[in-house]
């Protein structure tokens, strides 16, 4: 699958991955299922630009960003980078590509060792670098300015400070080795709203700083709207619609983006009331047949319930999967 | 919290340390634990005493030239003399010592290998783990002093220090269970995705990220090991498996049964007796307050604070 003019500058190409996790039971411990994380995924970023990856919880997101990150194997698809193919790499002939892509995750405390100084924590990719000791350090200082974090915070401890410093720590360790490509794993959604905005400004700040590229996970769809190039809507393992943030927000055309656009509260209490989706998301093991969102779809038809669809353009830079576009 | 800016400047093991130990000093488990060791230690290091004062309080070949049989408490002899006219408090003093070497070194080592083989089982997952757990649910099922009696007999005397290694060999399964535990939960944690993404190999991680994680349960884990050591080494030396060259409480006892002064000389049968459930009492003990420490949720209201 290609974007129409998204072709040149692609710095990760993501295409069809799936990633079933089987589950085991009974005496012998057989696979008696498999749970259908990511179901055929395809994805581009460009260098220096934000995709921004939208959906409920459990929807495959995060599992989006460990297959790109190769901390799972993907099951089939190919991952490309910079147009090279990592997707069988080993362990050991991934390691030089690791420090392009480094990831910022969702609960800044877990992410940090308790018994590591921030200082311990920011060298040790350095460290797996081969830099020298004086050399880290100067580059510890230099990362900790460059979150706006003092100088006497290399020497504490994680669990001397707030969720917001610690998310600054968490993003300072992901740049320490100076990657290409910033995987955010719902950075934001463990924090204060007042600390939100400053890390988002921090993100922005940085892209424009380092010309990073990010992939931004995300249930936040205002974020996702002031932060984003570009967008894919997840639902159950796949994406529903993928385009420019413009044409997702502007010019959607799957029921399930506007479901969820139409969730966002409202500025002007009143105007926009939300229209609540039927029912829960299914579960990933046994997705329904057909379109995987038929059982909720205002809009279905006889031919979503049978027929299963690929994502199709449905005009400049934006991709649907739905029957009735 | 008060003094807050004075503490921040500590280094960080150290303040832990500190507010551990007052966890630690308020559960009178832990108290009673550490002044019962304190006690014993004392023996232990006073137990190279008696036999400069005079060669014939040396507990093992010192024999008083006047007394031929055993003989109850005196200025001469506090606790008596057994049956050969050897000093008893002397050698409840090398007995403290023996009991320390044992406990200790046995439980270190299971620590040792307990705490390896559950990291790397824990941190590996797959064939590795099913391999080495299968390798611990053996030994685990293998009656330990049994073992032990049966290689004391097939090989004669066991010196002390193969005693302590077969034990240890036999006691590492069930802290490479828990540590194993640790460490499946530890390996989830985000900051262990970040280390692999950071390119750090699995030596490195298993040593910089899951080792400091998982040693403070060792620690606790050790104290009950220590508990278990002492009693199968007194076990073994009562049934007369021990080291003949070492004076262990175990090995007192022995001596009391076989010459048969069993319920007539109770000056020599307690000391060692008591001494025996005491220390382990008090490892027990430590063990128990340690596991407050480590574990918050079982701090009471007060102490948590």
């Amino acid at each position: 699958m290609t974007l129409p003019g998204a072709d040149e500058n692609v710095l990760l190409k993501v295409e069809a991955i799936k990633k079933y996790f089987p589950v085991r039971g009974g005496f012998f411990q057989r696979v008696r299922g498999r749970i259908k994380a990511v179901d055929g995924v395809d994805l581009e970023i460009q260098k220096g630009k934000t995709l921004g990856l939208v959906g409920e919880s459990g929807c495959g997101k995060s599992t989006v960003a460990r297959l790109i990150l190769k901390l799972l194997e993907p099951d089939s698809g190919r991952i490309l980078y910079n147009q090279k193919e990592i997707t069988r790499l080993t362990e050991r002939q991934m390691r030089p590509i690791r420090r392009e892509m480094q990831i910022i995750f969702q609960d800044p405390m877990g992410a940090l060792n308790p018994r590591m100084t921030v200082g311990s924590v920011l060298q040790e990719g350095l460290m797996v670098l081969g830099l020298e000791n004086k050399k880290r350090r100067e580059r510890v200082a230099q990362l900790l300015y460059l979150v706006g974090l003092p100088d006497e915070a290399a020497r504490m401890y994680p669990h001397e400070f707030s969720g917001g410093q610690r998310q600054r720590i968490g993003i300072a360790r992901a740049l320490s080795v100076e990657p290409s490509l910033l995987v955010c794993d719902e950075p934001i959604s463990a924090l204060d709203v007042s600390i939100q905005a400053q890390i988002i400004n921090l993100l922005k700040e940085l892209q424009e700083r380092l010309s990073l590229s990010y992939l931004f996970i995300s249930h936040d769809l205002n974020v996702v709207g002031y932060l984003c190039d570009w967008c894919a809507v997840m639902y159950l393992g796949q994406v529903m619609e993928y385009g420019s943030t413009d044409m997702i927000f502007e010019r959607h055309m799957h029921p399930y983006t506007k479901a969820l656009l139409a969730s966002v509260p409202a500025r002007e209490p009143g105007k926009g009331l939300p229209i609540p989706l039927e029912g829960d998301v299914p579960s990933p093991l046994n997705p329904p047949p057909g379109c995987r969102f038929q059982g909720r779809c205002p809009m279905v038809e006889e031919r979503c319930r049978k027929h299963e669809i690929d994502l199709h353009e449905a005009g400049e830079c934006h991709l649907v999967r739905c029957w009735k576009v | 919290m008060k003094g807050d800016k004075e503490i921040r400047h500590r280094p960080h093991w150290f303040e832990q340390f500190l507010e551990g130990w007052s966890v630690f000093w308020q559960n009178p488990l832990g108290k009673i634990g550490v002044t019962l060791l304190g006690i014993f230690a004392l023996m232990a290091f006073s137990s190279f005493i008696p036999p400069l004062v005079n060669p014939m309080y040396h507990p093992m070949t010192g024999v008083d030239p006047e007394i031929y049989s055993s003989v109850g408490p005196s200025a001469r002899h506090w606790l008596g003399t057994d049956f050969m006219g050897r000093d008893i408090f002397s050698q409840l003093l090398a007995g403290a010592r023996i009991a320390f070497m044992v406990g200790v070194s046995a439980a270190f080592m299971s620590i040792f290998l307990g705490t390896a083989f559950g990291m790397i089982a824990g941190y590996m997952g797959g064939f590795v783990d099913t391999l080495l757990m299968r390798l611990a649910d053996v030994i685990m099922v293998l009656p330990t002093l049994l073992v032990v009696l049966i290689l004391a007999s097939l090989f004669g005397q066991l010196n002390i220090w193969t005693i302590v290694l077969i034990i240890a060999l036999f006691r590492w399964p069930g802290v490479s269970r828990v540590i194993r535990s640790q460490a499946l939960t530890l390996k989830q944690r985000p900051f262990i995705e970040a280390a692999r993404v950071a390119g750090a190999s699995h030596i490195r991680i298993i040593f910089r990220h899951i080792m400091p994680n998982v040693l403070p349960l060792a620690f606790l884990y050790m104290t009950f090991r220590v508990t278990a050591a002492i009693i199968i080494e007194a076990a073994l030396a009562f049934l007369g498996f021990g080291d003949p060259g070492t004076v262990s409480w175990g090995m007192m006892l022995q001596w009391v049964w076989k010459t048969g002064h069993m319920f007539k000389a109770l000056y020599w049968l307690l000391p060692p007796g008591i001494c025996i459930s005491l220390i382990t009492l008090s490892f027990y003990m430590i063990g128990r307050a340690m596991d407050e420490v480590l574990d918050p949720r079982l701090r009471r209201e007060e102490t948590a604070r």
